[in-house]
């Protein structure tokens, strides 16, 4: 026989026409789900593509080691050691820096030739590079400009060693090392109160006094090289300049930083796209199963003429094709524009200074499989039953499909005593029982659709709650300010003496390297009196963090402590750049810690680790007039060796501002799940309703009028939203844990968090949601030619 | 003409099909008295059911008068509409069309909150109408648990359970067997002597036009023939 009829293609084609809405519904589903695969695959990969590029381009290092003091000369002789392709000594160091508004913030001068450099080379976004003999020119980093509206032509004032030192903003940029500028490895991003200077050797030489000397080396090794025996190597070569700390590429803030985003971005990239596609394929195949279960009859015709179960098989896949083919076109166009914006977005938020845009023809093919695949599979498992069915039986109508086992349901018996009696109440509460697994679909389908709603509230509530907590109960401080010579009494006095200055609490901050069993982390260590209490701890094993301190024992957040592999009471080897041989170290208490992944010590057990007396500080902590802080700042950064003042109400604002970012992603992402929600539960009820066009019809002749059909159908519909709501939430909190248990992020730790009006205000916009889906199935039946629907078989 | 229940006057019904046209139904003058029973009889497509529907008020007719009780009822609008089928006819349709959710009780007391909405208490009770038809030992029944001729009969149960003046059937025993056919037939006509409830009989069926007191013969839209049957015969003794 014919394999295909061009009568059923015909046929195909005009039922698509009869069920256009359903189908143009199907069809937006479908690209919904390709929409969001191809966005944010596509966005992916731009973003992947255009930091490789920045990297490649602007000669990125593959090591940084900071010594006290070296000839730039040295460059050259490192340069001959094997496996060196390139190296340079630069002047690093972070100052003070008052901007023209009289604001304060942290500065760090990168002394580098320029675009030209072969290590680290600064990249021009506007203006120019300063002049080889202009010493008060500088580049400044194009982030910080636009954050705190910093212009060409500005001057700003470097307080170095408590001195004032103008520079003149020549040309705004980035280089690889501060892409994402961030002051220190776990530090909080703050581009508004960090600024990457970049200017000349000369001009360095000016600023801090020196001759033809730095205090860093950048490599980079030959491709191929053994990173491990370079670094080797070179720390030999440059022992006799007084090795601070080697810092090798995947340790770098910046790139720890933006690879940890892009690893996030790859994992929002599939998890996305898969729950939207799951939702999809699901709706879809209680679509098809209704819309073939309502062509039994002609199923029946078809077969009896003489059609074969494979075209009749065919003639139903083609829905899918119709649907698969709709979608992805729809899907791949909305989302190339939807990832150019994406990508556009995220290289600006991230400081990229390159936007490489492709396109990916292995994304569009997975795209348009993932449509053909979800449409088939959805639509075979109604074809195929409708392949099977004999002619006669799918001629034959079951005009009183009732309930299972025609009884009344257990809960309408359970509830019968305060139940009414009347019809009206019953009636919603025996459709939802009567078919019980298409109610389990409608469930499911708004559950489902509910659960991008739930992720994405869930992240913005996480975001506000780790604000509130980080700065509000643990960081109890409002100043800080970070000293990069030791802090005597006398400093401390004067601190405290400050006007608006309540209370200074000092401590000694200077970063290790823990290791145990294999495993290490790089974390900052904060040693501290066991009674200071500017840190506010949230012990989750082991002794009061207080006792552990007093007992010399180390504090570890809990989410170092994980990634090392120990618990309370396990020993492990704490390593300082500040001595030669690490230190063995009891953990004491673990903390939960929101901000960074901290560590801390008492003083006593800090002298050890940094060879230093017992009273010997660098950073204090105030608690001070709110209206006095930043005057507070200003004074401190007079103040020798004062290297970063933060005010802690201008940190939580500059960051709340930052977040601000996002609510872009999730406006775009609540709109995406928002038009989910509509296009599942418009779907389901249509069906729903379609299904019983005769029934309704019946009620309407004999005299039932559409207000009280409206309710009996709301009624129904609510139902099961009762039942589809608390199980969305659910799924969308399970669903936000594991989100977050992905997420690598060395500057802070999301815990999952809802606030009870949230779900309240995702269960109303649901309700909303779910009546205006009504609208059209109701219309429908409204628009009901009654005499033709009292006499259809259904 | 005043104690006629319905009355028809230069009444037109057309379908427009795209630019076409199709006359359905011509009916120049047409009466139905209280408690008569009416069976209309004609082949397929010959505008026997429209006229059934302008009759129920579930179809409106192109142009012409139709009067129900003394009212107007060919301009109301939709809600009136709906007002006039819940407080006037009852409806007993081919495909039984029960609502499969509800018991035999269930379904006919549907019908009887839906007239009693107004405020009024209940006329009819729910167990009673279905004792009437014979079902009284079937009311908590859903529709799968009966059979045809006893979910057509719970049918004529929910029909008359607004006590109307007026019950249609359009084709009640085209899906039933003989005998069960006749079984509803005798509920029908029991309502039409009991309840004095004109009946209107939409059947393709000769024989059953026997049970009536007219028969209309309709042909292409148009009234061909009205008899008046002298001797209606018991449904029991109709044969087919």
């Amino acid at each position: 026989m014919r394999r295909f009829s061009s009568t059923l293609a015909l046929k195909a084609w005009r039922d698509t026409l009869a069920h256009k809405g359903q189908f143009v519904s199907l069809i937006a589903l479908v690209a919904l789900g390709i929409m969001s695969f191809v966005t944010f695959q596509n966005g992916y990969y731009d973003l992947k593509s255009s930091l490789d590029t920045a990297y490649s381009r602007l000669h990125f290092a593959d090591l940084s080691v900071r010594v006290s003091r070296a000839p730039l000369a040295l460059g050259r002789s490192l340069e001959a050691l094997p496996g060196v392709a390139a190296a340079r000594v630069r002047t690093v160091a972070d100052v003070g820096l008052e901007l023209k508004n009289g604001d304060q913030a942290t500065a760090r001068i990168v002394s580098t030739p320029g675009p030209s450099a072969r290590v680290n080379a600064a990249h021009v976004e506007a203006g120019r590079f300063p002049a080889p003999d202009a010493h008060d020119e500088v580049l400044l980093h194009a982030m910080f400009a636009t954050e705190t509206s910093t212009r060409i032509g500005d001057t700003l004032t470097l307080r170095i060693g408590g001195e004032r030192r103008r520079v003149r903003v020549v040309g705004l940029g980035t280089d690889p090392e501060h892409l994402y500028p961030l002051q220190s490895e776990g530090s909080l991003p703050s581009p508004g109160s960090f600024a990457v200077i970049y200017v000349t050797e000369k001009g360095a030489e000016r600023l801090f006094g020196t001759t033809r000397t730095g205090n860093d080396v950048a490599v980079i090794a030959e491709s191929g090289a053994n990173l491990k025996r370079l670094t080797a190597r070179i720390e030999d070569k440059l022992e006799p300049y007084g090795i601070v700390a080697t810092l090798a590429r995947e340790k770098q803030p910046s790139f720890t930083t933006l690879r940890s985003e892009l690893d996030q971005n790859r994992l929002m990239a599939r998890s996305m796209p898969s729950l939207v596609l799951a939702i999809s394929s699901m709706s879809l195949f209680i679509a098809l199963s209704r819309l073939v279960a309502s062509q039994r009859g002609e199923i029946g015709l078809a077969k009896a003429l003489g059609y074969s179960d494979a075209q009749i098989l065919g003639h139903y896949l083609t829905f899918a094709l119709i649907i698969a083919t709709g979608g992805s076109l729809l899907g791949v166009g909305v989302g190339l524009l939807g990832a150019r914006g994406i990508s556009s977005a995220y290289v600006t938020m991230l400081g990229l200074p390159f936007l490489e845009s492709g396109f990916y023809p292995g994304v569009i093919g997975v795209a348009v499989g993932l449509a053909l695949v979800s449409c088939l599979l959805a639509a075979v498992m109604p074809a195929l039953s409708s392949a099977r069915l004999a002619p006669a039986i799918a001629m034959h109508a079951d005009p009183n499909r009732s309930l299972a086992g025609g009884g009344v349901p257990l809960v309408e018996r359970l509830l019968s005593p305060i139940l009414p009696r009347s019809l009206t109440f019953r009636v919603p509460l025996r459709n939802i029982f009567r078919a019980k697994r298409r109610s389990l679909y409608t469930v499911l389908g708004i559950a489902f659709a509910m659960v991008l709603s739930v992720v994405t509230i869930a992240m913005f509530d996480s975001i506000d709650y780790l604000l509130d907590e980080a700065f509000v109960k643990v960081e109890r401080w409002d100043v800080m300010a970070v000293f990069d010579t030791p802090v005597g009494e006398a400093r401390i006095n004067e601190v405290r003496r400050l006007e608006g200055v309540h209370r200074v609490q000092a401590a000694l901050v200077f970063p290790v390297t823990v290791s145990s069993g294999g495993r290490t982390e790089d974390i900052v260590m904060t040693a501290l009196r066991p009674e200071a209490d500017f840190h506010g701890f949230s012990a989750t094993r082991g002794a009061t963090p207080r006792d552990a301190l007093a007992s010399g024992d180390i504090v570890l957040s809990a989410s170092t402590a994980l990634r090392l592999g120990v618990t309370v009471g396990a020993r492990v080897s704490v390593d300082s750049p500040l001595v030669d041989d690490p230190v063995a170290m009891r953990v004491g208490s673990l903390s939960e810690e929101m901000l960074g992944r901290p560590g801390f010590v008492s003083l006593d057990a800090a002298a050890k680790l940094a060879g230093a007396p017992v009273n010997n500080y660098n950073a204090l902590y105030l608690t001070a007039d709110s209206q006095q802080a930043e005057r507070i700042q200003d004074r401190i950064y007079d103040m020798p060796g004062a290297a970063s003042v933060q005010v802690k109400a201008g940190l939580v604002d500059r960051l709340k501002s930052m977040l601000e970012v996002f609510d872009v992603f999730g406006t775009v992402l609540l709109m995406f799940g928002a038009a989910l929600a509509f296009v599942v539960v418009f779907t389901t009820f249509t069906a729903n309703i379609t299904e019983r066009t005769r029934e309704i019809a019946t009620m309407r002749t004999i005299g039932e009028d559409n207000l009280r059909l409206t309710v009996m159908i709301t009624l129904e519909n609510l139902a099961i939203a009762a039942a589809a709501l608390p199980l969305g939430i659910w799924l969308g909190l399970r669903a936000n844990e594991a989100l977050f248990a992905s997420f690598e992020t060395e500057a802070y730790t999301l815990v999952p968090y809802i606030r009870p009006e949230s779900i309240v205000r995702i269960c109303a916009l649901m309700l909303v949601v779910i009546l205006l889906s009504e609208i059209p199935p109701v219309r429908r039946i409204f628009r009901l030619d009654l005499a033709e629907a009292t006499k259809v078989m259904e | 003409m005043g104690e006629d229940l319905v009355v028809m006057r230069d009444v037109r019904r057309v379908y427009r099909m795209g630019d076409v046209e199709v006359s359905a139904l011509r009916v120049s003058e047409l009466s139905i008295k209280p408690g008569e029973f009416v069976a209309i009889l004609g082949p397929s497509g010959s505008g026997k059911t429209t006229l059934l529907n302008l009759i129920g008020g579930i179809d409106a007719p192109t142009s012409g008068s139709i009067r129900f009780n003394g009212r107007e009822i060919s301009g109301l609008n939709r809600r009136e509409l709906t007002l006039f089928r819940r407080e006037n006819v009852g409806f007993v349709f081919q495909f039984f069309n029960l609502i499969p959710t509800l018991t035999a009780e269930e379904n006919v007391r549907f019908a009887v909150e839906l007239a009693s909405r107004d405020g009024t208490p209940p006329k009819r009770d729910a167990a009673e109408l279905l004792a009437k038809v014979g079902l009284s030992e079937r009311i908590t029944h859903f529709p799968k648990q009966l059979s045809g001729g006893e979910q057509q009969r719970v049918a004529v149960a929910r029909a008359l359970a607004k006590a109307p003046k007026l019950i249609l059937g359009d084709e009640p025993t085209g899906n039933l067997d003989f005998r069960t056919g006749k079984l509803v037939l005798a509920a029908l006509r029991e309502a039409n002597r009991e309840e004095g409830a004109a009946v209107v009989l939409v059947t393709h069926n000769t024989p059953l036009a026997a049970i009536a007191d007219r028969v209309l013969h309709i042909r292409d839209g148009e009234i061909a023939l009205q008899e008046i049957n002298e001797h209606p015969v018991s449904p029991e003794d109709v044969t087919w």
